[in-house]
C-alpha cells in the first residue's frame, strides 16, 4: 500500500508539472544569475554563485510549498483522502508514506541544485559544497513537512501556503531576532517582549543556520562535522515533530 | 443585438474599446519615452539588522545585492551621474554596512579604491579613505593592500600629507616578516616629496610585482590601466614593458 501511495504522489508531481516547472524555472534563474553576476566589475564568480544559490533556494521552497498545498487540499476536496483511507492502510502509515515520498522529493531537488552548483563551480568544489547541499536538503525537508502539516490542518490552499511560507520566513529570521534580544544595548529594553521571543524560538527551527552561502564562498572553516551534526539534529527533530503533529491531526479528524 | 447574447459578434464594441485604449497606451508611451526617475542622490544606509532581515537573514546575498546596488547607483536606466555628485558620506555608510556583511570579500574595497576613488571632487574622498583605512587594518588576509590604496588617495589625490603619513605609519606597523618591504618604506615614500606620478608609479609597480599573483585579474588590469593611462605620459607608456598590451 505504501508503494501505491508513493506512486500516487509521484503521479501528482507529474500531473501538476512540478518537476518540469521547477527545472524550467531553474534554467531561467541560473541564466538571470549569470547575467546579473557578470555585470560586477570583479568577483563575478562569487556574485553568480550567491545569486544562483539564493534564487534556487527560494524557488524550490516556494515551488514545493505550493505543490503540497494544492495536492493536499485537492485530496480533501475531491474525497480522494477518504477513499485512500478506506484501503488497508492506517492513518499513521498514510502520513509516514507521505513523509517518505516528500523526503525523496527533497533529496531529488536538493541533489539537482547541489549538482548544478558543483558542476558550474567545479574548480571551487569542496566539502563545504556538500555541507551546503545537505543543509538545503534539510531546509527543503522541513519546508515540505511544514507545508504538509498546514495543508492537512487547514481547509484553504491560500491559508495553507501562506502559513507555511510565513513560518518559513520566521524560521529564517529567528537568528536575527535572537540577536536583537541578546544585544546588550537593546535587548534589555523590553524584558517581556524579549522573553516572549525567546520562548517562541524554542519551537521554531533555526533555519537561519541552514544554506549559508558563506560555505560556498569561503568554506566551512574546518567545522564541517560540527555543522553537519547541528543540521542533522535540527532536521531530524523538527521533521519528526511535524510528522507527529500531522499524524495527531489526522487521527483526531472525523470523516 | 440579442438580449443576453454571449457571442463576440454581438459585442464588437468591446474590440473597438480594446483597440482604442491600446492606441492611447502606445501614444502615451511615446510621450514619456525620455522620462527618467529622479536622482535624489545616494539614500542613507539602513540599519544592519533591518537590512539583513529583508534578505531573510542571508548575509551573503544581502552583501552581493548591496554591492551591485552601489556599483550601479546613479548609473542605471539610461541616466549617468558624475561620481563627484555622489554624497560620499552616505556612500561610505553603505560601504561600512557591506563590509560588516562579508568582511572577506574584496569587492567593496575594490569599488571604493578604483571607482569612488576616481571622484573629481577630491575633498569628498575623506570618507572613502576612512573606509579603506578600516578595511586595511582589519587584519584579514592581504587586506593591508587597501591601506596602501588609502595612502595613495590621501597623498596623491587629496594631497593631505599629514593624513597620508598617519596612514603610512599605520601600514608600516602592520609589517611582519614575509610581507612586502614596501609596507615599511611607505612613510618614506610619503615624506620624500617626490613628484606625484613618480612616487605613485613606484608604489603601484612594487605592489604589482610582489602581490600581483594574489590579486584578482580585474584588479591587476585596473592597476595596469591606472599606471599606463594616468601616471605615464604617452612617450613613457610606449617604452614601458608593463604597457605593451594597453591600447
Amino acid at each position: 500500500m505504501q508503494t501505491a501511495i508513493l506512486k500516487y504522489v509521484l503521479k501528482a508531481c507529474i500531473r501538476d508539472r512540478l518537476i518540469i516547472s521547477l527545472l524550467v524555472a531553474t534554467v531561467v534563474a541560473v541564466s538571470l544569475s549569470v547575467f546579473i553576476g557578470s555585470s560586477a566589475v570583479t568577483e563575478q564568480d562569487q556574485f553568480v554563485m550567491v545569486f544562483i544559490a539564493s534564487s534556487l533556494r527560494y524557488l524550490y521552497v516556494i515551488g514545493i510549498t505550493l505543490f503540497i498545498a494544492f495536492y493536499c487540499i485537492r485530496m480533501k476536496d475531491t474525497r480522494e483522502l477518504d477513499f485512500l483511507l478506506t484501503r488497508p492502510v492506517t492513518r499513521v502509515q498514510y502520513v509516514l508514506s507521505h513523509g517518505l515520498i516528500f523526503l525523496l522529493l527533497a533529496l531529488f531537488f536538493s541533489g539537482i541544485v547541489t549538482g548544478l552548483l558543483s558542476g558550474i563551480f567545479y574548480k571551487k568544489f569542496g566539502i563545504s559544497f556538500l555541507i551546503w547541499g545537505f543543509s538545503f536538503f534539510g531546509e527543503l525537508l522541513i519546508v515540505t513537512y511544514l507545508a504538509y502539516f498546514f495543508s492537512m490542518v487547514l481547509k484553504s490552499v491560500v491559508t495553507a501556503a501562506l502559513s507555511s511560507l510565513a513560518f518559513y520566513t520566521f524560521s529564517k529570521i529567528i537568528g536575527q531576532i535572537l540577536g536583537i534580544v541578546h544585544d546588550p544595548l537593546t535587548g534589555g529594553d523590553r524584558p517581556f517582549l524579549s522573553g516572549m521571543m525567546e520562548g517562541i524560538s524554542l519551537v521554531v527551527p533555526r533555519l537561519d543556520l541552514f544554506t549559508q552561502n558563506e560555505w560556498l564562498l569561503y568554506g566551512a572553516g574546518g567545522n564541517e562535522s560540527q555543522i553537519f551534526l547541528v543540521l542533522f539534529v535540527q532536521t531530524a527533530l523538527f521533521g519528526s515533530v511535524l510528522i507527529a503533529a500531522t499524524c495527531i491531526d489526522l487521527l483526531r479528524r472525523d470523516f | 443585438m440579442k438580449l443576453y447574447s454571449q457571442t463576440f459578434k454581438d459585442h464588437k464594441i468591446v474590440f473597438i474599446f480594446f483597440l482604442f485604449f491600446l492606441i492611447c497606451q502606445g501614444f502615451f508611451s511615446t510621450k514619456i519615452q525620455y522620462e527618467r526617475a529622479s536622482w535624489s542622490n545616494v539614500p542613507k544606509a539602513p540599519a544592519r539588522t533591518a537590512y539583513v532581515l529583508s534578505f531573510l537573514g542571508d548575509e551573503a546575498l544581502a552583501h552581493r545585492v548591496l554591492s551591485n546596488l552601489l556599483q550601479n547607483f546613479g548609473g542605471s536606466g539610461g541616466r549617468f551621474v558624475a561620481i563627484s555628485d555622489y554624497d560620499m558620506d552616505t556612500v561610505s555608510e553603505w560601504l561600512f554596512l557591506g563590509n560588516s556583511l562579508d568582511p572577506k570579500s574584496e569587492y567593496l574595497p575594490f569599488l571604493a579604491a578604483y571607482f569612488f576613488g576616481a571622484s573629481q571632487d577630491k575633498e569628498k574622498l575623506r570618507p572613502i579613505i576612512a573606509y579603506l583605512e578600516e578595511v586595511g587594518v582589519s587584519g584579514g588576509k592581504e587586506k593591508w593592500r587597501w591601506l596602501v590604496q588609502a595612502v595613495i588617495l590621501a597623498r596623491f589625490e587629496l594631497e593631505d600629507t599629514d593624513l597620508a603619513l598617519r596612514l603610512a605609519n599605520k601600514l608600516a606597523s602592520l609589517w611582519r616578516p614575509g610581507m612586502p618591504a614596501m609596507m615599511m618604506q611607505m612613510p618614506a615614500f610619503v615624506q620624500l616629496g617626490m613628484g606625484e606620478k613618480e612616487a605613485s608609479y613606484q608604489i603601484m609597480t612594487e605592489l604589482l610585482r610582489e602581490e600581483g599573483d594574489k590579486m584578482h585579474p580585474n584588479e591587476v588590469n585596473f592597476m595596469v590601466d591606472y599606471i599606463c593611462t594616468r601616471l605615464l605620459t604617452p612617450t613613457q607608456k610606449e617604452s614601458d614593458p608593463l604597457c605593451i598590451d594597453v591600447p
